[in-house]
């Protein structure tokens, strides 16, 4: 009988590349663990669905962007990309695979906590919890691991730091949530356009039943970003293991 | 058995190869104009001092480096485009494996990325054999072994598919007698398929006892030393002389 699948399949390697960032996963976790839950807990205050909620949503985010931004730098500065990049592949298709790898990962790892806080909620006799991860999230999950991933090849260290800050910034000023867009002042088109556009507001108002019409340009604009960060990402994997040389002298060890 | 593209020997051809790398202040040139020809079947050594530019050369062969003048080919096609098509067996001098990827995992992914799938199971079984690990050495993450170890490991790494070109960077760092020995023996079997091996090493002896040609890189300028050492050893004393600076000879 012969054998046509891969010995080392995508399946098996997501659990490993989870237990490789296992410590930066546990700090993101209890980080924004305590100030959604543990902070409201010690003033004596039970965490209430919103913020249950999104406490599940910020730690998406976080394990989304914790991934995808070590999906090229990650491998280029630490070495492993001559391990790879020795055999017949192509580098761009070969890092948007592992790009994709990352966000089965994040998702993976959002869907199973979504599920532990539901039941832990239930135990405690918390408020019910709707939806596993909130649909009205998932476009800005996707969008925000591309941000990440964007930045990965073009940014050694930080990328991940700089797609937080992009994404949080961009996504409070959407929703108008705590950070008063005028504190910005004028940005330039550039940074406007790479500004996070996308905030949960107008999907989940539709969700809610607040309007009837579904927000087409909101789901447009969230296509758009996230190609074109992948396309930045693309370009500078490109760049990074075609045109300027890959392997950095300063990597081995 | 397995059949994978390129597994033929390959001639390279290195021509007026100028690589430099840019610190903050200057421009720090490594090669100025290095040239070399590699057959297949043939075992072709670059010997140097510390700093020579022996990796540098390897890795603009490789196509990992951008040569600022020059180029790099391997039967026609740039290094680049042919590692992308065929990919070259890279013993690289050090190595950093993925955190919790123990030595099966990296054989198996390596099989999977070059070896056509009917052929994967035959392939990695070979590459299994050839590290010589026992069940617990395979299960353990592969940057916890010892540094023979993960040098027989990335060369098994290296070699699954058969590639047509072999590039060893300084292959007998950290072995121990019986592994130098099976390394000598691998590195006769590539030969005997046609392979072409390319190796740098301060190892003037293994150099001298495996190498059909022997260039020595000397400020950042590569000179052919023997065109023919075949069937007999190229002597010792004479590769070190030529290493040593003008004027300083034994």
């Amino acid at each position: 009988m012969t054998h046509h699948r891969a010995l080392f399949p995508v399946w098996a390697r997501i659990p490993v590349l989870i237990s490789e960032r296992a410590g930066a996963l546990l700090v993101v976790t209890a980080a924004l663990g305590i100030t959604f839950w543990g902070i409201p807990l010690f003033v004596g205050r039970v965490p209430n669905k919103e913020s249950i909620e999104v406490s599940v949503l910020f730690s998406g985010f976080g394990y989304a962007i914790l991934f995808a931004s070590r999906v090229v730098c990650g491998d280029l500065v630490s070495g492993p990309s001559q391990l790879w990049l020795q055999k017949p592949v192509r580098p761009v298709p070969f890092y948007l695979r592992r790009f994709a790898e990352a966000l089965a990962a994040a998702t993976a790892l959002t869907a199973g906590l979504a599920l532990a806080v539901r039941a832990s909620g239930a135990l405690a006799g918390w408020p019910a919890t709707g939806l596993f991860i909130p649909l009205q999230s998932i476009f800005p999950f996707f969008a925000a691991a591309c941000v990440a991933f964007g930045l990965s090849p073009w940014l050694f260290r930080g990328a991940g730091l700089v797609a937080a800050a992009i994404v949080l910034t961009g996504g409070t000023m959407n929703d108008n949530l705590s950070v008063q867009v005028d504190a910005f002042g004028s940005m330039t088109p550039l940074v406007q356009a790479l500004m996070f556009p996308l905030g949960t507001g107008k999907l989940s108002g539709y969700l809610a039943g607040e309007t009837s019409v579904f927000p087409w340009g909101y789901l447009v604009q969230a296509i758009v970003y996230s190609v074109a960060w992948i396309a930045i990402g693309a370009a500078g994997t490109w760049r990074v293991t075609t045109k300027k040389g890959l392997i950095p002298p300063f990597q081995s060890n | 058995m397995t059949t994978t593209v390129g597994t033929k020997g390959e001639e390279v051809s290195i021509c007026d190869l100028r690589v430099s790398y840019r610190t903050r202040f200057r421009r720090h040139a490594v090669l100025k104009g290095a040239e070399l020809t590699a057959h297949p079947g043939e075992v072709t050594a670059i010997v140097g001092a510390n700093g020579a530019g022996k990796t540098t050369l390897f890795r603009a062969l490789l196509g990992f480096l951008t040569p600022n003048h020059g180029y790099c080919s391997v039967s026609g096609l740039s290094s680049d485009q042919y590692r992308q098509k065929y990919g070259i067996g890279y013993l690289p001098e050090s190595c950093v494996f993925p955190r919790k990827w123990s030595a099966r995992d990296l054989l198996a992914r390596g099989a999977d990325l070059a070896v056509a799938p009917s052929d994967r199971p035959g392939a990695y079984a070979a590459a299994v054999a050839r590290t010589g690990f026992d069940r617990a050495t395979l299960s353990k993450p592969a940057r916890l072994c010892s540094k023979g170890n993960k040098r027989r490991l990335v060369l098994a790494y290296a070699l699954l598919g058969d590639p047509g070109l072999v590039v060893l960077d300084e292959p007998f760092s950290g072995l121990d007698p019986p592994s130098r020995s099976a390394l000598r023996k691998e590195i006769h079997a590539m030969k005997s398929r046609s392979a072409t091996v390319l190796l740098a090493s301060h190892n003037l002896d293994e150099v001298g006892r495996l190498a059909d040609r022997v260039f020595i890189l000397k400020a950042g300028r590569t000179r052919l030393v023997e065109a023919t050492t075949k069937g007999k050893p190229t002597p010792y004393l004479d590769l070190e002389a030529a290493l040593l600076p003008e004027g300083d000879a034994p």
